[in-house]
């Protein structure tokens, strides 16, 4: 009986979502707006791991065509119920041990804490610095995991092809009318919800940030851009992101999770 | 000192100001980007491509071990200051290992270190941490881990000045030139984690171990300039007066971390000898049949109670920070004997025991001004309970620190400047560094210390004459 549940669980997990995928029809005015948001809250869940996901990735900074420097980094993220942690570390170089946590909360900021071991506490980061770079990456603190869906307004585009892939487009402005980047668009791939393409505007409306996904691979059972690359376009800063091995639901140990526990070792290495 | 000051001056322009020219010319001028096609495929940037990782020697050779290890190499050269006129090193070699055997955890952590700045033990090696950690019990939202043998504890919210951070017995021999996590060794103990739903998390801790700090002492580069005096005024400075080793009730305390309304707080208590020590008059002699010519002071560790609370929390885009500890017993304050030897009449270790209060207010702003600059103001402050006014002490001490950081050309160059100031005595140290990356694994720098006060007996001002600016080599495997 129990095999039963195991297997209609199972099931149920394996066709709701693309089925809720399935529900957002062709792109139409009237729609836009409902539309743009439940593509995102779809999006939000879609690769979320049942448990929790580690991944192992390099990291290349590069200052117009010169590489600037390359990490080993590692990404480890758990469920608890409806929300999720997130903890990422810069395992070699001279930025070995500073490490990200993002606490996913119910309120209307993440709680976000950095790291840094020549400090040897861990830090908060106000909710206004969300929009800040990540360190030295061309990635924001929001990008980290510091965004949330309530702080934007969405409208759907027309869909796209990015990549040979279909897209939804969906536009997100930002509420705050002190937003760093007051508007994004993301294409967001119409069978895996991974955005394939973001243009991050800022405050002059120019392009000032590009986010760019690919080499999507299924890990257990979610999907994962195996590249990421984010560049700065004002900057002419380019920050690569490539996974290296990932793992769904291998019974992380929920310990480094904890901003208290920020400074202990890992047992994960590559 | 003023050739010193120069050189700070020049460090923290460099620092500061010369890599912000070349940050600057690194960046292009914020001018439009070119006619932005809304729907252009940017594939493409999916092309970029990442050179092969160069790894340090080290890295590229380490053998298949059943544990992990990682380690760094520091060495400083100092340059001669007014007080001796010559040259000084201090080297540290660092290394942190960890693995797990069977369900046990095993993480150690050993520092060697060799310094031509004390008279005795230019060579120490000290086993900062050996412990072994099990995980009693676990579920999805709380665990339980008990650890056993030698580990740091680190408590406390301050920046470098954290007054409930008193647990762990530190290296003090090279004074302030390392920072307060590098100073530590760990506690010899039984430690239980308990973390708990709602982020909340108890640790508590018994250690019926004790080890004192290390403090320079006569003759040594940071000879405090009291015992100085009262060894050239022919006061003998006799054999620390330590607590047994090992006793029940050398150490134990705790804290529990909670969370309200995004603030995160903590409370601590602690009881047990004091890692640091005082001196106390140690052995007197008679004058006209009184007992008032000291002829030998001490170091002790007395017993202490200590209880501490902290808090954090972001404010706009502000992150402000408290913290305090009281301690009602064990904080002993000198006596000015010096000047009136009958107070060793009443008292003839020289000392008065009194409650004190210590506490920190600090405020960090990221990116303040411009991006990768970090600011961190505290303001910090004492205050002496039930005070007596034959103490040398001030009975309310306050000051200010300041800590600048700034990082470009993607953290390859970086600079700090940390500034610290005591208004009472205005007793001052500055401390900049910059530093730059010839490798991911290899970094070379150059800073400088500068020491002022108008006391030469005050904490900083005691060594007035020992600026030096000085060049490092880090090396990180």
């Amino acid at each position: 009986m129990r095999k039963r549940i195991i297997l209609f669980a199972l099931f149920i997990l394996a066709f709701t979502l693309p089925a809720a995928a399935a529900k957002i029809g062709p792109f139409a005015k009237e729609t836009a707006e409902a539309d743009g948001r439940r593509i995102f809250d779809i999006a939000e869940n879609f690769n979320q791991p049942q448990q929790d996901l580690v991944v192992y990735a390099r990291m290349t900074l590069k200052s117009g065509e010169t590489v600037s420097d390359t990490r080993k980094v590692i990404l480890k993220q758990k469920s608890y119920g409806a929300l999720s942690r997130a903890v990422f570390r810069f395992i070699d170089s001279m930025k070995r041990g500073l490490t990200f946590l993002t606490i996913e909360t119910d309120g209307p900021n993440n709680d976000q804490y950095l790291y840094t071991p020549a400090i040897g506490r861990p830090r908060q980061i106000a909710s206004q610095d969300r929009q800040n770079n990540f360190e030295d990456t061309d990635f924001t603190n929001e990008d980290m995991g510091g965004l949330k869906l309530d702080d934007y307004t969405y409208s759907r585009g027309k869909d796209a092809t990015v990549e040979g892939r279909a897209c939804f487009k969906v536009t997100a402005a930002a509420k705050a009318a002190d937003a760093r980047f007051p508007k994004r668009i993301s294409w967001i791939d119409q069978q895996t919800f991974i955005p394939l393409q973001v243009k991050i505007y800022n405050q002059d409306n120019k392009l000032a940030r590009v986010l760019v996904a690919g080499d999507i691979r299924p890990v257990g059972g979610i999907h994962l851009p195996f590249k990421t690359v984010a560049k700065d376009l004002l900057a002419d800063h380019t920050t690569i992101l490539e996974v290296v091995k990932a793992a769904a639901d291998s019974g992380l140990d929920g310990q480094a999770f904890d901003k208290d526990s920020m400074g202990a070792t890992w047992k994960e290495n590559f | 000192m003023e050739r010193k000051l120069l050189a700070l001056l020049l460090i923290v322009l460099l620092g500061f100001g010369g890599f912000a020219v070349p940050c600057a010319l690194a960046a292009p001028a914020d001018e439009t980007p070119t006619e932005d096609e809304e729907d252009a495929d940017l594939g493409d940037l999916l092309k970029e491509t990442a050179p092969a990782p160069s790894l340090s020697p080290a890295a590229e050779a380490k053998p298949a071990l059943p544990l992990r290890y990682e380690g760094e190499v520091r060495g400083y050269l100092w340059s001669p200051s007014d007080y001796d006129e010559q040259w000084h090193t201090t080297d540290r070699l660092d290394l942190k290992a960890w693995g797990e055997l069977g369900a046990l955890d095993i993480a150690g952590r050993l520092k060697l270190d060799y310094q031509d700045i004390e008279q005795h033990h230019q060579a120490d090696a000290d086993l900062r941490e050996l412990y072994a950690q099990y995980p009693l019990w676990s579920t999805a939202a709380s665990r339980v881990d008990v650890s056993l043998g030698k580990k740091m504890i680190y408590w406390g919210k301050g920046d470098e000045v954290r007054p409930i951070d008193r647990v762990s017995p530190q290296d003090l021999s090279a004074f302030l030139f390392y920072d307060i996590n590098e100073r530590k060794t760990g506690r010899v103990g039984t430690f239980v984690d308990l973390q708990l739903p709602r982020r909340t998390r108890l640790e508590g801790f018994w250690s019926p171990y004790f080890e004192a700090s290390d403090t320079p002492g006569l003759g040594d580069f940071f000879e405090p300039r009291r015992l100085g005096q009262l060894a050239d005024n022919g006061i003998a400075v006799g054999d620390a007066h330590e607590p047994d080793e090992w006793s029940a009730d050398a150490g134990y305390g705790g804290r529990v971390i909670f969370s309200v309304l995004k603030a995160d707080l903590a409370l601590y208590a602690f009881q047990g000898y004091d890692p640091n020590p005082t001196y106390v008059v140690d052995r007197l002699g008679r004058f006209n049949g009184l007992p008032i010519i000291p002829q030998a002071v001490a170091a002790t560790h007395p017993r202490m109670t200590l209880y501490g609370a902290d808090i954090e929390r972001t404010l706009g885009p502000f992150v402000l920070r408290a913290e305090a500890a009281y301690q009602p017993d064990g904080a002993l304050f000198s006596l000015d004997w010096s000047r009136d030897l009958t107070l060793l009449l009443e008292t003839p270790d020289g000392t008065v025991e009194k409650p004190q209060l210590q506490y920190v207010f600090g405020i960090d702003k990221n990116d303040f001004l411009t991006r990768n600059l970090f600011l961190n103001l505290q303001f910090l402050g004492s205050h002496i309970y039930d005070y007596d006014p034959r103490m040398t002490a001030d009975e309310d001490q306050s000051g200010i620190t300041a800590t600048l950081r700034y990082a470009c050309m993607d953290s390859k160059a970086t600079a700090w400047y940390r500034y610290i100031i005591l208004f009472e005595d205005r007793d001052q140290r500055h401390h900049a560094e910059i530093d730059y990356n010839l490798r991911t694994w290899a970094q070379v720098g150059l800073g400088a210390v500068v020491f002022e006060g108008r006391d030469e007996t005050a904490y900083f001002g005691q060594y007035d004459d020992r600026d030096f600016v000085y060049a490092k080599l880090k090396l990180v495997f």
